[in-house]
């Protein structure tokens, strides 16, 4: 094909390469049979120069002036807020939802488990008294990990799981108690608070003492101590929580021993009403937050995209 | 900072990082626009769509020639631009034409140049300008894009989001279509810029 010179078909099969050739991308062995064919074709010639003068003219074509800057006006600074933004309000939002679902959560088991005695409330009765909670943290030795003591920065509404000092309805018996090395530290600090709670303040003001050794639980449970009790004790009066389920001790009747008496003992099936409104209210407060929050992270992404 | 700089910085919504960014390729998208458009009113319309875009959806980029991603969409919204024109009833080609004695080039060289030949150019232009206007707005902007702009084959299939051996077939077609129109109406093209076609045929080849 690339021989006949004259042939149709060469003349078509060099058209359609012309292009390339001028580029510069022809294979070569394609490129020295179209240079071959165009040395003796004045056809293709002409075809060849016509088509490289219509390049050079487009390549000579006076560029238009730009009429104007296109830059953006630059908004005073939302976009960047809303970059930032966006995330952590995802998180907040997220964060929310999660502290508003375990408080649920807790609050329900409570409820189920509250009306039986030896079932043990769930921590997060505790969050009912932030303060004190607080306070009776804050007063209880760091260094100590016997007693199981929330982080004192935590919000009151948020590490519900964790076990805290909570006055412990003096009807229940079985006034659970921690595992064999958390029993001293823990029972103490319940026995602190009932004794509070009680009303007696036989508890010289001292710090709680660090859980002593085992052998000594008896007479660490048998310290009351300090402004804890005390400072529980307004509110306390009212309620009862047991601790959680982490204290279950096998020796209930120690805590029962060392408190002195007990106050007029609310019934654990009280607790449940007791508690309750606090708690709700810091639930619908969750559940608004968190509304607020998913509305605004949503605005924000859609004003974002 | 360099332009890597500026698009990671826009795309963290750093609005003046992006606007060097439309500094630095604002003419070559305008001068895209206005070749492939034919109006100018159209091509700043469309180039600022694109710049507004592009920003917008700077978080999309990721990597490679960021010419080829803008110009990208710069032809698009060209594209958007002929739709729209060829929606009115009353759309034409020559609603893409440059009236001929409407000079449209700027001054866009620093030294002044003789009426004559800023004449001349003009016609050029329009020349060109119609013969474009005649070919299917894919052979258009390949045209564009490699013989006036000088883009590479592989940047026009990133802008056009083609491949390159139908970047080859495009360019070829509309370089063949745009020399039979400028061969056949020699009137429009100055007598300078004219093709010597006696030099053309007798002129021995190597």
């Amino acid at each position: 094909m690339f021989e006949r010179k004259n042939n149709r078909e060469g003349h078509v099969w060099v058209e359609e390469r012309l292009s390339d050739y001028i580029d510069n991308q022809l294979a070569p062995l394609e490129r020295s049979h179209l240079e071959r064919h165009v040395r003796g074709c004045a056809r293709c010639q002409a075809s060849l120069a016509s088509l490289k003068w219509a390049i050079s003219l487009l390549k000579r074509a006076p560029a238009p002036a730009l009429p104007r800057s296109f830059a953006l006006t630059v908004p005073s600074k939302p976009a960047h807020l809303f970059q930032l933004n966006l995330s952590m309000l995802r998180l907040a939002t997220a964060l929310a939802t999660l502290m508003l679902f375990a408080l649920v959560g807790v609050d329900l088991i409570s409820q189920w488990g509250g009306a039986g005695a030896p079932a043990p409330l769930p921590a997060a009765r505790e969050i009912v008294e932030p303060t004190q909670a607080i306070a009776l943290v804050q007063a209880t030795p760091s260094a100590s990990p016997d007693v199981l003591v929330a982080p004192t920065a935590a919000p009151p509404t948020s590490a519900p799981a964790q076990l805290l000092v909570q006055p412990r309805a003096p009807a229940t018996t079985s006034l659970p108690s921690p595992a064999p090395t958390q029993a001293p530290g823990v029972a103490s600090v319940a026995a602190e608070t009932s004794a509070t709670k009680a009303g007696a303040d036989t508890a010289p003001k001292s710090a709680i003492t660090p859980p002593a050794p085992k052998p000594a639980a008896a007479d660490a449970r048998a310290t009351p101590t300090a402004a804890m009790p005390t400072a529980l004790a307004p509110s306390r009066t009212t309620t009862a929580v047991s601790p959680t389920a982490p204290i279950e001790s096998p020796t209930p009747k120690v805590e029962v021993r060392v408190e002195p008496t007990r106050g007029p003992p609310p019934p654990p099936s009280e607790l449940p009403r007791e508690m309750g409104s606090p708690l709700r209210i810091a639930e619908l407060g969750l559940l608004f937050v968190a509304v607020f929050l998913g509305a605004l992270t949503a605005l924000v992404w859609r004003r974002k995209s | 900072m360099d332009e890597q700089g500026f698009i990671t910085a826009a795309q963290k919504g750093d609005a003046t990082a992006f606007n060097q960014l439309v500094r630095a390729y604002q003419t070559l998208a305008y001068r895209t626009a206005y070749r492939v458009l034919g109006d100018p009113a159209a091509a700043e319309d469309a180039t600022q769509d694109a710049f507004i875009s592009a920003f917008k959806h700077i978080r999309a980029y990721r990597g490679g020639s960021f010419k080829a991603w803008l110009l990208r969409i710069v032809t698009n919204r060209c594209y958007d631009q002929l739709r729209v024109k060829q929606r009115r009833p009353t759309a034409s080609l020559d609603a893409l034409l440059l009236d001929p004695d409407e000079p449209v080039l700027g001054a866009e060289r620093a030294a002044p140049e003789a009426p004559q030949d800023w004449a001349e150019r003009q016609e050029l232009n329009a020349a060109i300008q119609q013969g474009l206007a005649l070919l299917p707005p894919d052979q258009r902007v390949t045209l564009v894009l490699v013989d006036i702009e000088g883009f590479s084959y592989e940047e026009v299939a990133a802008a056009t989001d083609a491949n390159v051996g139908t970047v080859k077939s495009r360019l070829s077609r509309a370089r063949a279509h745009l020399r039979d129109f400028l061969m056949a109406q020699p009137e429009l093209i100055p007598s300078h810029y004219r093709l010597k076609s006696e030099r053309a045929l007798s002129e021995p080849k190597p």
